[in-house]
């Protein structure tokens, strides 16, 4: 493991960077993304090339007859990694991308690119996000890359405007065309399937985040049961688990591990959902808990699980920790976890909200023309401030008796 | 906190619209870097920059700014002894905004928070959309520090961080469990100048 065991306070300072060297071509992974040009872990991308060509025999078979493998062996077979050249085929079907495109008409992608073009409300920021995205990444920064990762996420903003676009589906997004052979229809299918689909939980990418805030919560729960010491100390430390892993699971990890590493990673995520999100997690910590229990601060956790997750190019080993290394972990006690913190979040939602209506009402009152000290003045005020304010007993009282109001 | 090298800790934070600078000012500050195109930044970054001749380390929470990641801010702003509040001179909606991010620390933030608020992306004047007289007006009414910034031309990054770190207010005893070895008394008194420039 590339890990390092020193603790260190100044690495997140000046030149961390490797050296951007002109003298030599950067080496490139399979999709594009440069490998380091020091410290590449070389000997355990070999073994899990090895284990890479191991595969592609058994799902090559598959491939040519397109039908997927019994579902006995579907799961090992997801876990134990999907071949790039295989990929394009097996993510649709496995997603279940590809019968949720049949259930549409034919040119449903299409339909939703020309509205979205005619008038997405989330074209600014889809824009401002376009070459922000991996701006490394050749094919992703041209013209042809810029203009279908558009497309494909303006055509998802018309497809679940409740959604829109969420920072972090740009990378998604451009993982998914990177894979499926730029084809966007699939990314675009395979994208709904994740996110629209069930694959993973709901609203996580909603307009609060809250699917995202309750995923949060129960990791931090399983944390406790995992690794009890590390949660400990990131108690002590006042480091929310949020602060680690909110990227971690908007952008199913594509931003923090190789792109090797993390396709591997979703070729069990859209077999099996997001179990394995939690499993990965886990994993990380686990293998950076000796050097994340040397530090004092919040900032250098993060910096040290950064670092540790960059490094990680032997894929197989770190799928091994993952699947083997943290232990059992039933969907039933995520989903019991997932049920106690949705009310607890959704609650603190909605007073942060309630609070923030009742500033705006009080400053709203502070700039208006008529005097507030007249009697129209402070009744009308008065009634805006009673009006949000029941508003937010009635929602609150109505999470609590589970009605599934904000579900979707 | 006092480190053991004698230097004062301080985390800051940057606050404000997506696509505003907010990276780009600390990769300049930090790494003097700039790429025109920055990754976005989802969730926070944390990074660290040591100003020696303030005896200052700042502890950089760098947030995501879109209005959704909005409800993460408090765990980045809490504790916080600054702010930099960044807008993007040529889009009025990101000034709105850092408005309101100002409103939410005024109420929300450590009461003693020092905060500065950077109009960035200086170098397109010619888009312009907020002016600097207004943005000046605002700043004074609110007491915080003010600059336009470049963080792509380096116009007065390194200014509004040295300022924020000449500003912090000193421990003025020394804490009890930190007292061994740590000497305050080569640094200058807090500095009591409230606003940065551009009055």
């Amino acid at each position: 493991m590339p890990a390092s065991s020193h603790t260190s306070t100044e690495t997140a300072e000046g030149a961390a960077e490797p050296s951007t060297s002109s003298s030599a071509e950067p080496q490139l992974d399979v999709y594009g993304f440069r490998l380091p040009a020091e410290g590449l872990d070389q000997a355990g991308r070999e073994a899990s090339e090895k284990e890479q060509e191991e595969m592609t025999e058994k799902w090559s078979k598959y491939a040519k007859q397109r039908a997927l493998p019994s579902a006995s062996k579907l799961k090992r077979y997801c876990r134990r990694g999907i071949p790039p050249n295989i990929r394009p085929w097996a993510w649709p079907e496995i997603s279940g991308a590809n019968l949720r495109r049949h259930d549409h008409q034919s040119g449903y992608y299409a339909l939703m690119v020309r509205q979205g073009e005619a008038g997405s409300e989330c074209a600014h920021q889809i824009d401002l996000d376009l070459p922000r995205t991996f701006p490394h990444n050749v094919w992703v920064a041209s013209p042809a890359g810029q203009t279908a990762l558009r497309r494909v996420l303006l055509a998802f903003s018309m497809h679940k405007p409740a959604v829109g676009y969420c920072q972090s589906m740009n990378y998604i997004a451009a993982m998914l065309l990177l894979v499926l052979n730029k084809k966007e229809e699939d990314a675009f299918w395979v994208l709904v399937a994740l996110i629209d689909d069930g694959i993973l939980y709901r609203d996580m990418y909603a307009n609060n985040l809250l699917g995202t805030h309750v995923e949060m919560r129960s990791l931090e729960e399983l944390l406790g049961m995992k690794l009890p010491r590390l949660r400990q100390h990131l108690i002590k430390l006042q480091c929310d688990i949020t602060i680690i892993a909110t990227d971690w699971f908007l952008c199913l990890f594509a931003t923090v591990l190789p792109s090797e590493s993390a396709m591997r990673l979703w070729d069990a995520l859209l077999h099996e959902g997001p179990k394995v999100l939690y499993r990965m997690a886990l994993a990380l910590l686990k293998m950076q808990e000796e050097v994340l229990l040397k530090q004092d601060n919040p900032g250098f956790v993060l910096h040290e699980l950064k670092r540790a997750a960059h490094a990680t190019h032997n894929r197989a080993a770190l799928m091994k920790v993952a699947f083997e290394g943290v232990g059992s972990m039933p969907m039933a006690r995520i989903e019991g976890f997932r049920e106690q913190k949705q009310e607890v979040v959704q609650v603190e939602l909605r007073r942060r909200e309630t609070r923030q209506q009742l500033q705006k009402a009080i400053s709203e009152n502070d700039h208006s023309d008529h005097d507030v000290l007249s009697s129209r003045g402070i009744s009308a005020f008065a009634d805006k401030i009673k009006l949000t304010y029941t508003s937010r007993r009635r929602d609150i009282s109505s999470i609590r008796r589970g009605s599934p109001s904000s579900s979707h | 906190m006092i480190d053991s090298g004698g230097l004062q800790q301080a985390k800051l934070v940057l606050l404000g619209d997506m696509g505003a600078g907010k990276s780009s000012l600390v990769l300049r500050f930090v790494k003097g870097q700039f790429f025109d195109y920055q990754e976005s930044t989802i969730g926070a970054a944390f990074l660290t920059k040591t100003m020696p001749e303030q005896h200052v380390k700042f502890e950089i929470w760098d947030t995501a700014g879109q209005e959704r990641y909005h409800s993460l801010a408090p765990m980045y702003y809490r504790g916080a002894a600054a702010a930099v509040i960044v807008y993007d001179i040529t889009n009025q909606d990101s000034f709105s905004k850092a408005k309101n991010w100002v409103k939410e620390l005024q109420r929300q933030g450590n009461p003693n928070m020092l905060m500065a608020l950077a109009g960035n992306k200086a170098d397109l004047a010619d888009s312009r959309a907020v002016t600097k007289e207004e943005a000046a007006a605002y700043a004074e009414e609110n007491g915080l520090a003010f600059w336009e910034t470049s963080a792509k031309t380096n116009v007065s990054v390194l200014e509004v961080f040295t300022d924020l770190a000449t500003r912090l207010p000193r421990p003025s005893a020394p804490q009890p469990q930190q007292s061994s070895g740590i000497t305050l008394t080569e640094q200058p008194p807090a500095s009591t100048r409230k606003s940065g420039c551009c009055t």
